[in-house]
């Protein structure tokens, strides 16, 4: 069977929970064994915590592999942001024994150590990977049958082979089993402007945000799909933002977790997709029916 | 520098650019502590009706112009390194670096009243460090140009 350390970050726990109810469902109807990663704390966040404290960020983030190295599992995350901090840092603790060497030293005095024996995976990875597509198939009990445009987040590109559409090809087969319409938009690797929120909100909003939500309705997308927390932050709260600009459009977000979760037929009420932010109530009457 | 073709140079890919503009977060952060895309050594652009990206960024010249063109001799290339950089004790803010280099990439400072412009962060590019998609890449001059020559080769067929 196939088994992870889960490591699910703080935006999926705390803001956007239905992705983590829809993820334990489907991880539990695929035979995936997931273990939580107890006393985890925040990855951290993969570019500011970088930029303040090099050395503050490594050491976090090797406490955290320290977690997953214990139990003697590879770190699987469901959060793109998450991916990438684990997965820089637990390349530059195998492959920089300075780096190993002064973040123990700190480690030592919380009772840690890390050697470096484990791995870091992006939930996209797991499922196209691990469990494969014709598992998943079989699992897909109810077809969906909405359009739906697609999101991966700036995060998901980072790749250590340097092919950047690696993962976004994995999620976009992923999302196809469904049953859903893909349709393309021209702007799909375009950032979202969460990034840029800490900046310039404006520009996050106007130039980043509304184009790519305008080119999705545009191309008759009645959803996006995503599978990174922040993404799907800046979507929900940055088009309630945007109204206040005097525009207005009602794209439901919904990550790739939730999306097979419906697919293998669980309910939205069992997911909790209520909790969302965004208009998730017309996504899911399209889905269910009145 | 003895050989250029192994200078350290920046590269930027515009087919893997998400326009995150998390290489100007890092930089104007690394640089000022601030976080103000006003205050980066780069900048990223992109075009929302043709859907292209493209970013504007110091390419350490063989032979720098705004070395050449400074009345006062502010701006030096390494002979180590080969990176071209601003001593702000010695600039006049004239910014004739700003108006004679090709791409514009030193920008006027109003708080210090002088130009500035990249320092390749002594070795580590920060932009380079936080790009996701390594779009923004350190590379040497050789790759770079072949890269470059046939970027623009296609693009203009």
């Amino acid at each position: 069977m196939v088994k992870y350390a889960l490591f699910l970050g703080c935006q999926i726990p705390m803001r956007i929970p239905s992705v983590e109810i829809a993820s334990r469902r489907v991880f539990e109807r695929i035979g995936l064994e997931t273990v939580d990663l107890k006393g985890y704390s925040c990855c951290p966040e993969p570019v500011i915590s970088r930029l303040l404290d090099k050395t503050g960020q490594l050491t976090v983030s090797a406490r955290n592999l320290a977690l997953a190295e214990k139990l003697g599992l590879d770190i699987m995350t469901l959060c793109n942001g998450c991916y990438e901090t684990l997965l820089e840092a637990n390349e530059t603790l195998k492959h920089e024994s300075e780096e190993m060497l002064q973040t123990n030293k700190i480690l030592e005095n919380y009772g840690r150590k890390y050697r470096g024996l484990i791995e870091v995976k992006h939930v996209v990875e797991v499922l196209y990977e691990d469990i494969g597509v014709d598992k998943i198939r079989e699992c897909v009990i109810k077809p969906l049958k909405i359009r739906v445009a697609m999101h991966y987040g700036c995060h998901l590109y980072r790749d250590l082979s340097g092919n950047i559409m690696r993962k976004p090809e994995m999620m976009k087969k992923l999302t196809s089993l469904t049953g859903v319409e893909i349709v393309d938009y021209g702007l799909e690797r375009l950032c979202c402007g969460y990034p840029s929120m800490q900046v310039d909100e404006e520009f996050a909003l106007t130039h980043r945000l509304l184009p790519k939500i305008k080119k999705m309705i545009e191309a008759g997308a009645e959803a996006v799909v995503l599978t990174c927390p922040a993404c799907t932050i800046q979507f929900e709260t940055g088009q309630i933002l945007l109204r206040e600009r005097g525009v207005r459009y009602d794209l439901p977000c919904i990550n790739i977790m939730e999306l097979l979760a419906l697919s293998f037929g669980f309910s939205s009420r069992d997911l909790h997709l209520e909790l969302h932010r965004g208009p998730i109530s017309r996504l899911i009457k399209k889905v269910e029916g009145d | 520098m003895k050989n250029s073709k192994m200078q350290k140079v920046l590269v930027y890919d515009p087919e893997k650019c998400t326009g995150c503009r998390y290489c100007e977060i890092a930089c104007a952060y690394y640089h000022f502590g601030t976080l103000d895309f006003e205050r980066a050594y780069l900048h990223v652009l992109f075009d929302e009706e043709k859907c292209v990206f493209e970013a504007i960024y110091c390419h350490h010249c063989d032979e720098p112009l705004c070395a050449a063109a400074c009345p006062s001799d502010a701006i030096s290339k390494d002979k180590e390194t080969g990176w071209v950089k601003i001593n702000p004790s010695i600039c006049i803010g004239c910014k004739t670096c700003t108006i004679v280099c090709p791409l514009s990439v030193p920008w006027f400072n109003e708080t210090f009243h002088v130009s500035m412009k990249c320092d390749f962060c002594d070795g580590e590019p920060q932009c380079a460090r936080f790009c996701s998609p390594q779009a923004i890449r350190v590379t040497t001059r050789e790759e770079a140009l072949k890269f470059s020559e046939k970027r623009y080769l296609e693009a203009s067929i």
